[in-house]
């Protein structure tokens, strides 16, 4: 039976060693759906969206992105990959390779682009990001937002269906959150779905869809942003935002 | 030593510069093969089999627990005796400065791969580069510009290490310049002075072409 | 091939192996003492020391050992000082090594930050004392494992006094090997001696390494 999911989560649990890290998550998200993932400090929330990928492997129960099961196998693993794009929360850009070169590896040698047409999809994508200046750059010469917007164009090159972005603005000064927010703001308008762990409160309520409140290895909540910040019925989800609000 | 026109004459400086070049030529060769084979076995003692692990380990801890002038006069005497094959010295000295040199470049790899952030190979799995792909396009080159200085240190190392190859009869350097003050006027002062200005120059300017090549990498 | 070779010269090949102990000992209580000299210059807080300490140092290794042993060997006596072969070793292979005994020593001071130097100073204490009390016990760990190697290459490159004729391990097995024909058995004999003197060596530097990292 095809899934009209983007992606699913059904029955997964998760352990390292003896810490149950994942435990009953049943989770649906629709294409084009942004899901905001909220919740303390290992909670779970990173292993959660690190299994969208396959970076990590459940222990028991399903995980499908398009109807495709992740059970870690080479080439089926690499293909459905291709379909997500991920944005870390220290940029993870290769320190040897130009901003352009960044955004054009992947493209090159795992889609075979012609080199010349991923590099005019590669400006394309560094206009879009606003650094269209740069593309000659070295991570080492770009300040952290402006490589975590090389980072958002890299994800983008593979032109996935789905984005995760695990805390993209966590390590990033004050003054350089707006500009990589915008960015995703601006993304999260073109329909693609996307997957935000992040304590950024108001891009949630300005574009998420959905607040997924995770604790200790358990979804607990979820809910449409305005009710859960108004009106949150978990009370760990009451203590979790009374603390973030209170800053 | 008041006249040193039997050192610095044409004749002599010429068959002292032939020496040199052929020191050169045993670190070039040797250089290059243990670098690529250094490189093929870090990847083995990294490697998810269990027997090129165990293999490629003991190569390594072994030779490196070896006095090179043993692998040197195993090469040239034993090696011959297992493998039926007669060695001239040149082939011999090769053999055994690639082969020791390489255990010690195989350390130098693989502690340069365990240093690359594990988010970059993240980074790359997550876009689909298949293992292969992600050793050869991220790993190895950013591993290869982080141990450039462990890297020169150990070919300035091999450089030294070459004029070893005199005692089984190598015309290098060393076993060149023995021969010069062998012979009248007998005056070795004069000629080990002049070795060890060649080799100074040679090996630190080996040392300072790697220190550019380091600030120009990074 | 023959290995019955190995058991009949086995004490032959123990002797060799005291030698190697006596000449690698030896080298590394020379090299160790002059290393910290040289490190001392290297570390002075003027400028004409440290000049001194490090043209030693890089004179000293980018100059093979095998030069500077032939040096003592064969140069010295053609101006009067004739050297027994086994000093010649040990005084070669102790001069060599204090160059990176030292290098070993003031990389691990330099590793130190520079702030707990200036905090001692600022404190009042003099450079002699700051540098005994804050900077060196927290470099020792730092260069214990760099000392460690070089102890391990001390001897390993022991066994090039056997070129000027010192029958340490190499020498015996060269030297039987040659009367015998049978090279395979005695080398190999030889490089289990080696083993049993490197190989615990390397452990323990490599426990020293563990203990100390970060
Ligand atoms: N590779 C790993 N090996 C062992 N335990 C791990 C590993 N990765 C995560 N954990 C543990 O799993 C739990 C969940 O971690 P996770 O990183 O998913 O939390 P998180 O919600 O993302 O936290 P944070 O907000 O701090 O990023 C934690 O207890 C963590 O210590
Ligand atoms: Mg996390």
């Amino acid at each position: 039976m095809p899934s009209p999911s983007a992606i699913e989560f059904s029955g997964v649990q998760k352990w390292f060693g003896t810490n149950h890290v994942l435990a009953d998550i049943d989770l649906a998200i629709a294409p084009g759906e942004v899901v905001v993932i909220v919740g303390p400090s290992g909670s779970g929330k990173s292993t959660l969206i690190r299994c969208i990928n396959g970076l990590e492997a459940v222990q028991q129960g399903t995980v499908t992105v398009d109807g495709r099961r992740l059970t870690a196998k080479g080439g089926e693993l690499a293909a459905i990959r291709r379909n997500v794009g991920m944005v870390f929360q220290a940029f993870h850009l290769y320190p040897h390779k130009t901003a352009l070169e960044n955004i054009t590896l992947a493209p090159i040698n795992v889609k075979r682009v012609p080199r010349e047409q991923a590099e005019s999809e590669a400006r394309a994508l560094l206009e879009r990001v606003g650094l269209p200046e740069k593309a000659a750059a070295y991570p080492a010469e770009l300040s952290g937002g402006q490589q975590q917007r090389v980072a958002i164009a890299r994800a983008l090159a593979m032109q996935p269906k789905v984005l995760l972005f695990d805390e993209p603005t966590s390590a990033l000064d004050p003054e350089m959150i707006k500009e990589v927010l915008d960015v995703m703001k601006a993304l999260a308008h073109t329909g693609i779905t996307m997957v935000v762990v992040t304590h950024e409160m108001g891009f949630a309520r300005e574009v998420g869809d959905r607040v997924v409140f995770m604790d200790a290895g358990h979804i607990v909540e979820q809910a449409a942003p305005e009710r859960f910040f108004s009106a949150p019925a978990n009370p760990r989800a009451q203590l979790f935002l009374s603390k973030i609000l209170a800053h | 030593m008041t006249d040193l026109g039997w050192l610095f004459n044409r004749g002599t400086l010429t068959f002292l510069a032939g020496g040199l070049g052929v020191t050169l030529e045993l670190a070039a060769i040797a250089i290059a093969i243990s670098f690529v084979a250094g490189i093929v076995l870090a990847l083995a003692r990294l490697s998810r089999w269990h027997v090129l692990r165990i293999v490629a380990t003991i190569y390594i801890e072994g030779m490196r627990a070896l006095p090179l002038l043993l692998v040197i006069f195993f090469a040239y005497f034993a090696l011959p005796r297992i493998i039926g094959v007669k060695l001239d010295p040149f082939t011999a000295g090769a053999i055994a400065l690639s082969a020791f040199t390489a255990a010690l470049v195989a350390e130098i790899v693989r502690a340069g791969i365990l240093a690359v952030p594990k988010g970059l190979l993240e980074a790359a799995a997550s876009q689909g580069l298949s293992p292969a792909q992600i050793l050869r396009i991220v790993t190895l080159p950013i591993a290869v510009r982080q141990m450039m200085p462990a890297l020169v240190a150990q070919f300035v190392t091999l450089l030294k290490d070459t004029s070893l190859t005199a005692v089984i009869g190598i015309l290098e350097l060393t076993r060149r310049g023995q021969i010069v003050f062998a012979q009248p006027p007998f005056q070795p002062i004069p000629v080990f002075a002049l070795l060890a200005l060649i080799y100074f120059t040679a090996n630190f300017g080996l040392a300072q072409a790697g220190r550019r090549l380091e600030t120009r990498t990074l | 091939m023959d290995w019955s070779v190995l058991g009949e010269n086995a004490g032959l090949l123990a002797q060799g192996l005291l030698v190697t102990v006596e000449v690698s000992a030896l080298a590394l209580l020379l090299a160790l003492g002059l290393g910290v000299i040289v490190a001392t210059l290297r570390v002075a807080p003027s400028a004409a020391p440290r000049r001194i300490g490090a043209a030693y140092v890089e004179f000293l290794r980018n100059i093979p050992l095998l030069v500077q042993l032939f040096f003592l060997f064969f140069a010295l006596p053609s101006i009067g000082i004739k050297l027994d072969a086994f000093v010649c070793g040990v005084l070669a292979l102790g001069v060599y090594t204090s160059a990176f005994v030292a290098e070993a020593i003031r990389s691990g001071i330099a590793a130190v930050p520079k702030g707990q130097l200036e905090a001692g100073l600022s404190g009042g204490m003099t450079y002699p004392t700051a540098m005994r009390l804050i900077v060196l016990p927290q470099a020792i760990g730092k260069t214990i494992p760099p000392l460690g190697n070089t102890t391990l290459n001390l001897i390993k490159n022991s066994s090039l006094v056997s070129t000027v004729s010192v029958l340490d391990v190499l020498g015996t097995a060269n030297l039987l090997g040659a009367r015998s024909f049978q090279y395979v058995p005695m080398f190999a004999g030889a490089a289990i001696c080696y083993l049993i003197l490197t190989l615990p060596t390397a452990y323990a530097v490599n426990v020293l390494e563990k203990r100390y990292a970060r």
